[in-house]
C-alpha cells in the first residue's frame, strides 16, 4: 500500500503529517513504543525541513515552475509481510544531507558542549534504516521502521 | 503542557504535565530558566510527561547548564520508559541524577 501527502512547509505541517501517518497505522498492528519512536523521528525530520529547507523564503528563479517549492512531500509505503513502514520526506530546499553531519556521541560530552545535533541522532537510534539522496533538486530522506 | 513550581527549602520541584516538544519547549524553557536562576537545587518531576523530543532535551540541557555553572544540582524523577529511552540516546541519562 502506498500513499502520498503534500503539505506547505509551515508550523501546521507536523500535525498534518502525523495525522496522515496515524491513519495508515490504524490499518496495522503497531505497539505504543514503536508509535512513540515514529512520532519522535517524524518530529525531528519535519521540524528540520520547516525550519531550514526554505530559509530565505524566495524561490530561486529557476524553480519558478516547481509546484513543490515551499512544500514537504511525504511518500508512505506500508507492507504487510514483513510489516514495514517506509516514509520518504522530500523538499526542494538547498542541498542538505543530514546524515553527513558529525556523528553524535552519547557519553554526555555532546550534551555538555553542543546546543544541537540531537535530532538526527534520535532518528538514527529509533529507526531501522535511514538513508538520504539528492535527486533532481530534491532532498529525499527515507526512514524505515519494522512494525 | 503545564508546569507547576513547588518550593522546598533552598530548592524547587518542577512538576511537568504533558509533552516537551517543538511547540511547548519554549514555554518550558522560560519556566526552567527562571527556576534555575532562583534556586540552587531543582528537581524535575516527569511522572506525567509521555513525550520528549530534541527540543525538550535542549530545554533540560539549558537548565542543567544554568545549575552546573553555579555548582547547583539538577535531579529528575519519575521518568517513564519512552522518555528514558530519549535520555539514554542523547547521553543525558549519564549526567542527570535520575531517581
Amino acid at each position: 500500500m502506498t500513499d502520498e501527502l503534500i503539505v506547505v512547509a509551515d508550523d501546521d505541517a507536523l500535525d498534518e503529517i502525523n495525522d496522515f501517518i496515524s491513519e495508515h497505522l490504524e490499518e496495522v498492528e503497531c505497539d505504543a513504543k514503536k508509535r512513540f519512536q515514529l512520532e519522535l523521528a517524524v518530529e525531528e525530520i519535519v521540524v528540520n525541513i520547516v525550519s531550514y529547507a526554505y530559509e530565505g523564503g524566495e524561490a530561486p528563479e529557476d524553480s519558478g515552475e516547481d509546484p513543490f517549492w515551499g512544500k514537504i512531500r511525504v511518500a508512505l509505503e506500508l507492507t504487510e509481510d514483513p510489516a514495514v513502514l517506509t516514509l520518504s520526506f522530500m523538499d526542494q530546499g538547498s542541498f542538505f544531507d543530514p546524515l553527513a553531519a558529525e556523528e553524535a556521541d552519547t557519553s554526555g560530552k555532546m550534551f555538555m558542549e553542543r546546543v544541537g545535533g540531537f535530532g538526527i541522532l534520535m532518528v538514527k537510534e529509533t529507526m531501522d534504516d535511514v538513508s538520504y539522496v539528492y535527486r533532481d533538486g530534491t532532498n529525499i530522506l527515507t526512514i524505515k521502521k519494522n512494525l | 503542557m503545564e508546569t507547576k513550581v513547588i518550593e522546598n527549602g533552598d530548592g524547587a520541584e518542577i512538576v511537568i504535565n504533558g509533552r516537551l516538544d517543538t511547540k511547548t519547549s519554549k514555554e518550558a524553557e522560560a519556566v526552567f530558566s527562571e527556576a534555575g536562576n532562583k534556586y540552587d537545587s531543582v528537581s524535575l518531576n516527569m511522572a506525567d510527561v509521555s513525550y520528549v523530543s530534541s527540543a525538550g532535551i535542549r530545554a533540560i540541557r539549558n537548565l542543567y547548564m544554568i545549575l552546573y555553572r553555579k555548582s547547583g544540582k539538577l535531579s529528575v524523577k519519575n521518568v517513564g520508559e519512552n522518555v528514558m529511552e530519549v535520555f539514554e540516546m542523547t547521553g543525558l541519562s549519564g549526567l542527570l541524577n535520575i531517581e
